[in-house]
């Protein structure tokens, strides 16, 4: 079909789950839970974990269900076709939308740290021009590049953060359960959106190897992903402290600006933070877009997908310029989390409840 | 975009080469008359000179009459005279010939009369010129519609020598030659194997080359040998005259700045590539011997890697994946660090930094230029030079450019230790174009350095894992094995396993045959135990 044939291993599925999860959100994520849980933040990591994980299972029913279709030709199969057809038009915008927020992050992390001259159209534009120059190959390619950047990005970052280690005070991590649940509720919802990208197997599930192995990946890479954040937030909470999270734009990036390497020969880490959150957000746009693309060239049918790619290119840049400054860029990716709570919790488990109660699709297929 | 180019630089096929047929058909039969024959190939061999023809009578009446034809310089001319000429002139002159033995008379010459150990029948044009242009010796008798083809091939050349490109410490010190029959018997006295296969095809309308297709049935993966066969009957070619030319017709991406096939001047090399399933295309005319398919991994390694133990040759692997990165990166780097990320360094080295540039006039970039382009073409020069002047360029290079730059004020001795650096790193990777690969992505590197600091070399790495993810050999990953990884094909990876929990061949090339070793050491110890039990 369209580009290749070609399929991803379970393994190359988790790598693309985890780089497409792993975002420059997770720089500014301590402040969030910090300023709505105070010193509780690292408990809503845990929850939002949890709750992400529990939608991310509505996904994957749906690609167990569905192993040979994408969410383009089973939302048709399942509510019909016109209202599949609008509900398609809806993942693409939502899938260029995020895209479109993950480079324009990317783009203020690096105006705040490290090219602060550059104009960002140059960074956005070489980003994607990147991204672009990959989705070309396809699927296959992707998932190998993510399956080669995960440990180059994984590894370090952990590295990074031990290096925090000593200096950390753990007691800034209580008081404990000092928030109300009512606030703990409502901010897991609010974190969530941190764990977005899981996602993209609406689209890529039937490129899977073995579709019906895809809880695994699920387990593997929200799992992963949750730790990872839980461990990042409470090293900045017991490095600068809770309150002093609260203040900074992204407060894991600046602890790394605090870390004096060991051996001394790097001054600051920050540098090597900022190549290796150029890597995750490569990996994340590439999930985004790619499903994006894909989404495309299913609902259309058409068959050069390469094209599509070059079509969107434009578009997704236009959309991550409009936010004005880094302010209006947080409120835009919150927006972008709404949008994903509507686009990867509500519509599939919708689809997902009208295909069980029409016994469409899972033996049939 | 691989079509655009093609049509760019093809111009129209030009099919004027395919009417014009360079070599008689191996259709038109060789006549009964000695005469005729000899007249029609002169009449192939018109003015060539170097074409020798030499007429004599055998037998006791003097009766038979023979010719040989053969080019001087390409014989081994001690072999045409003693194995073919006094055979049939001095030793069976007084022997009683039957001269009724009519067709059988041929046979005769070919099976009881001629001491020569390699002859072969043919009755046709198109192989007896092909044989006289190859350096055989013909033999055309009268009366017969038929001659014979002895192979007295024998020219100067080159003896076994130790290969220049690839010295080890440790290994071997044989190297191929230019003469394709001493590489293939090189091979095959390292592979004992009747497996090993050799499939000689010729290529080049004009040169004829000798090119053999090399693998062991029943390891090498049968899709990658004919793939392999498949695109060598696709060339089409005036000439081959070095195994570069191969190479370059099939190659899968020409765009890449990786070779795509591995060359080599080492047997032990081949063999060992034999056996892990790689199809080895030996060509005439040159020590250089194509391996494929090809990974990067495999570009990275040298033969002593197995040679030695395993926690030597694991440290030089990763010191060897060190240096190529710096090979690439490293003056990108420094731009990098002092025109954009100052802060990045320690404070004292970014002082001592800063004061050695006091007084240099360029930019850091331009200063990287000047002097990585003047290390190029260093290199190049020493390359070109004969061995003693050699050294003088180094001398002159090393001392007096880089010395005197200093003094002048032109370059900062900083500057001279980042291209030192990345020059001895490039110089640490075993095969030569690889390193240039690298090289060449060095000054790609600099500029996005200067054009975006680290964030202008990440985009570059990125675009390189891109480039690297999707390139292929033969239908195999170029990065296998750091994509779908395997554990078990783990301990040959970055890290070199102990010789013996190297079980089984690396899975690149999907070998049919997974054993590689067998551990057995302590089969012996377990009988002795046993028989010490019954006791």
């Amino acid at each position: 079909m369209l580009t290749n044939n070609d399929k991803i291993t379970v393994s190359q599925t988790v790598a693309l789950l985890i780089t497409t999860m792993l975002a420059t959100g997770i720089l500014a994520l301590p402040r969030h839970v910090a300023n709505i849980a105070g010193s509780d933040g690292w408990l809503l990591v845990i929850f939002a974990g949890i709750t992400a994980f529990a939608s991310s299972l509505i996904v994957g029913a749906l690609v167990k269900r569905f192993p040979q279709d994408t969410f383009i030709e089973y939302s048709q199969k399942v509510v019909g076709k016109a209202p599949g057809f609008f509900l398609g038009i809806i993942l693409i915008l939502y899938f260029i939308f995020l895209s479109a927020m993950s480079v324009r992050v990317f783009s203020e992390v690096m105006n705040a740290f490290m090219l602060i001259n550059t104009p960002r159209g140059f960074i956005i534009g070489t980003m994607l021009i990147t991204s672009a120059y990959l989705m070309r190959h396809g699927i296959e390619p992707i998932a190998r590049t993510g399956e080669i950047l995960l440990p180059v990005l994984v590894i370090p970052i952990f590295a990074m953060y031990l290096t925090a280690l000593p200096r950390a005070d753990f007691s800034e991590l209580l008081p404990f359960l000092d928030t109300p649940a009512k606030t703990l509720a409502i901010g897991t919802v609010q974190t969530a959106y941190n764990f977005l990208g899981f996602e993209i197997l609406l689209m890529v599930g039937p490129y899977m190897r073995s579709p019906e192995r895809v809880m695994w990946a699920l387990y593997f890479a929200m799992g992963f992903i949750t730790l990872m954040y839980l461990f990042i937030v409470v090293i900045v909470f017991a490095s600068i402290g809770v309150e002093d999270t609260r203040i900074l734009m992204w407060p894991a990036m600046s602890i790394i600006r605090t870390i004096m390497a060991p051996g001394g020969v790097f001054e600051r880490l920050d540098a090597l933070a900022l190549a290796l959150w150029t890597i995750a957000s490569f990996t994340t746009i590439n999930g985004m877009y790619y499903a994006g693309t894909l989404a495309a060239a299913h609902l259309t049918g058409a068959r050069e997908f390469k094209f599509l790619v070059t079509v969107f290119l434009p578009w997704v840049y236009l959309i991550s310029i409009i936010p004005t400054n880094p302010l209006d860029t947080m409120r835009w990716t919150r927006l972008s989390g709404m949008a994903g709570l509507v686009t990867a919790v509500i519509i599939p488990a919708i689809i997902l409840a009208t295909s069980i109660v029409t016994k469409k699709g899972g033996s049939t297929s | 975009m691989t079509n655009v180019f093609s049509k760019l630089f093809s111009g129209k096929k030009r099919d004027i080469y395919f009417e014009m047929d360079i070599s008689p058909d191996k259709n038109k039969k060789l006549k009964k008359n000695i005469k005729e024959n000899e007249k029609q190939i002169h009449e192939y061999l018109y003015d060539c000179d170097d074409v020798i023809t030499r007429d004599f009578y055998m037998g006791q009446m003097q009766k038979h009459e023979m010719a040989l034809m053969y080019i001087d310089g390409m014989v081994n001319k001690n072999d045409v005279q003693e194995q073919i000429m006094k055979s049939l002139m001095l030793l069976c002159r007084n022997s009683p010939l039957e001269y009724t033995l009519g067709q059988n008379f041929f046979n005769m010459v070919k099976e009881g009369l001629l001491t020569a150990a390699d002859v072969k029948e043919v009755d046709n044009f198109g192989e007896v010129v092909l044989g006289i242009l190859s350096g055989d010796t013909i033999l055309f008798i009268d009366k017969f519609e038929k001659a014979l083809i002895i192979s007295t091939r024998g020219w100067e050349k080159r003896g076994v020598q130790e290969p220049t490109t690839e010295a080890v410490i440790r290994g071997p010190r044989d190297g191929f030659t230019e003469t394709y029959r001493v590489n293939i018997a090189l091979i095959r006295r390292r592979i004992k194997d009747p497996n090993l296969k050799v499939k000689t095809i010729k290529l080049g309308r004009h040169t004829r080359t000798d090119v053999g297709v090399l693998f062991i049935q029943g390891v090498a993966n049968p899709n990658i040998v004919d793939e392999v066969l498949k695109r060598l009957n696709t060339i089409d070619m005036a000439g081959v005259l070095e195994s570069g030319y191969i190479e370059q017709m099939i190659e899968g991406d020409w765009l890449s700045p990786f070779p795509q096939l591995r060359r080599t001047e080492r047997p032990d090399v081949v063999a060992a590539a034999l056996m892990e399933g790689n199809v080895v295309i030996v060509t005439d005319n040159t020590p250089f011997v194509l391996l494929c398919p090809t990974t990067l991994l495999s570009l990275l390694q040298s033969p002593e890697d197995y040679y030695e133990r395993w926690y030597i040759a694991s440290m030089i692997r990763l010191l060897r994946f060190t240096a190529a990165f710096f090979a690439m990166t490293f003056p990108a780097l420094y731009i990098a660090m002092t025109a954009f990320h100052p802060g990045m360094l320690p404070t004292d080295l970014a002082l001592s930094i800063a004061a050695t540039r006091e007084g240099v006039p360029f930019s850091a970039v331009v200063e990287a230029l000047v002097m990585v382009f003047s290390l190029e073409v260093l290199r190049e020069a020493g390359v070109r030079l004969p061995g003693p002047i050699g050294q003088t360029i180094g001398i002159v290079g090393g001392l007096v450019v880089g010395e005197a730059a200093v003094r002048a004020g032109i370059v900062s001795p900083i500057m001279v230790i980042v291209v030192a650096v990345n020059a001895i790193s490039s110089f640490a990777i075993p095969n030569y174009s690889l390193a240039i690969g690298f090289r060449l992505l060095t000054f790609i590197f600099i500029f996005l350095a200067a054009l975006a600091g680290l964030y202008g070399v990440m985009l570059g790495l990125l675009w390189l894992t891109v480039h690297l993810v999707s390139l292929k050999s033969f239908g195999v990953h170029y990065l296998s094995p750091f994509v779908s990884f395997r554990f078990s094909e783990g301990k040959d990876f970055v890290v070199r396993g102990p010789m013996p929990s190297m079980e089984i061949r690396p899975g690149y090339t999907r070998p049919e045959d997974m054993d590689r070793i067998n551990d057995r050491r302590h089969d012996n110890m377990e009988k002795a135990e046993d028989e010490n039990a019954d006791k």
